[in-house]
């Protein structure tokens, strides 16, 4: 074998191993590196990389060189809208504190909105413990000293009243406020009997509230006309304490009332009574220190008159992180 | 969307084969346009709910290659589509499109 043989063999060689690097091994690999511009998640990604399979070998050189502009148009694109998401989902951590001022919480009426699953009692429940630590505190409420704050709770659920999975286990008076009462229907270890006929229970439950205590009313074991009927006379019972509190000149007790459904609780078709107790505590509360929170997934259903009077509200969701 | 040059042929490779499969090479080829312009049509074509997207079954592919992506017309799209080209056909800046003489001649 002389030189000129030597060297021609080398240059096939080399332009083999071209060919082979341009026509097999190349394409793969330079689009593969071209797809990470999309978005991890992109179908686009699988999608280019099996129709390279689709391409005949010989024009595959030109067709990868053809995704260039694929992926840095339509890949990038994605990329930056992928990334503008994220950062709007950012916006709206779990983790950002929302302060509320007391002066503008207390004795005004609040509604939380979101569907099954946003958080609306877990909201609930931090709003009483905060509500039961500041009571405790006493201090200064727009120059005025701190007042101890009543609160009660319409527990439809038995959520507030008994231990439930979504507390871990736990008994919301065992977990958040340890001075609790709780009030049931019918006949339960530590719940005292609820009885509407009785004037001697509804005038200690009014009597609680005004030494800023906590009640819990454990409706969950009766349906909902009796739901409503037991709300509806304890809230006229509280109410109408607090008019003779007031007219009596003596200063208006802080009382928080939190109902949940309450497109189900507040909504009184068929008795102009109690329909007249809730527009009357709307319009009238906050004259009387009385403050009303409800929980709700369903606004619609809402009395007019309570939405007009509603002071703040919280609208939930949920937030999804891609 | 805005009716576009490329977007007339696309929909003219499409609307041959209203309620079939459609690939993206295959697309590609059959529309002249290229991939560089398909796949952004592609996808906003989804996002306007004219096509509908899938995956080949991988228990039907012959061969060692992964499974690929395929595009149908939804009825929303075969009308979207089937009214674009109704326009492009009496708008002069497609005229002497091929797909399009003869289609609403």
């Amino acid at each position: 074998m002389n030189v000129a043989d030597l060297l021609s063999s080398l240059i096939s060689l080399s332009t083999l191993l071209v060919a082979v690097l341009v026509y097999g091994f190349a394409p793969g690999f330079v689009l593969r590196l071209l797809v990470l511009l999309y978005p991890r998640q992109d179908p686009r990604r699988a999608e280019l990389i099996a129709e390279l399979y689709e391409v005949p070998r010989l024009t595959r050189p030109f067709w990868v060189a053809e995704q260039i502009e694929t992926a840095v148009f339509d890949g990038l694109g994605a990329r930056f809208r992928s990334a503008r998401q994220r950062r709007r989902s950012d916006d709206v951590s779990p983790d950002l504190p929302l302060d509320v001022p007391a002066a503008e919480a207390l004795g005004q009426h609040t509604a939380l909105v979101g569907v099954t699953g946003t958080g609306k009692s877990t909201t609930m429940k931090k709003i009483i413990d905060t509500t039961a630590a500041l009571s405790q505190l006493g201090g200064t409420i727009n120059g005025e000293p701190g007042r101890p704050v009543g609160q009660i709770v319409f527990d439809v659920h038995g959520e507030y009243a008994n231990p439930n999975l979504q507390d871990g286990g736990a008994a919301f008076h065992t977990q958040y406020c340890q001075d609790v009462a709780r009030y049931s229907m019918l006949a339960k270890p530590g719940f005292k009997i609820m009885r509407l006929d009785c004037p001697r229970t509804m005038a200690e439950i009014v009597a609680r509230l005004r030494a800023g205590k906590i009640v819990i009313l454990d409706l969950s074991d009766v349906d909902i006309d009796i739901q409503r009927t037991c709300t509806g006379h304890v809230s006229k019972a509280i109410l109408d304490d607090a008019m003779v509190q007031f007219v009596q000149q003596r200063r208006a007790k802080l009382i928080q009332m939190y109902f949940e459904e309450a497109h189900n609780l507040l909504r009184h078709e068929d008795s102009q009574d109690l329909t007249e107790i809730y527009d009357r505590l709307a319009g009238e509360g906050p004259k009387f220190g009385i403050g009303i929170c409800y929980a709700t997934q369903d606004v619609e259903c809402i009395p007019d008159r309570i939405l007009q009077n509603t002071h703040k509200c919280f609208t939930l969701h949920r937030n999804y992180s891609s | 969307m805005r009716k576009t040059y490329a977007l007339v042929q696309v929909a003219i490779a499409m609307l041959d084969d209203p309620t079939g499969q459609h690939w993206g090479y295959e697309l590609s080829k059959a529309s002249g346009v290229r991939s560089g312009v398909l796949y952004p049509i592609l996808t906003r074509m989804l996002n306007e709910g004219w096509l509908t997207d899938g995956w080949e079954d991988p228990r039907t592919i012959t061969g060692k290659r992964p499974p690929r992506r395929y595009y149908e017309l939804t009825d929303e799209g075969r009308l979207k589509l089937g009214g674009l080209l109704a326009e492009a056909g009496r708008d002069a800046r497609f005229a002497g499109l091929p797909g399009l003489i003869g289609r609403f001649a």
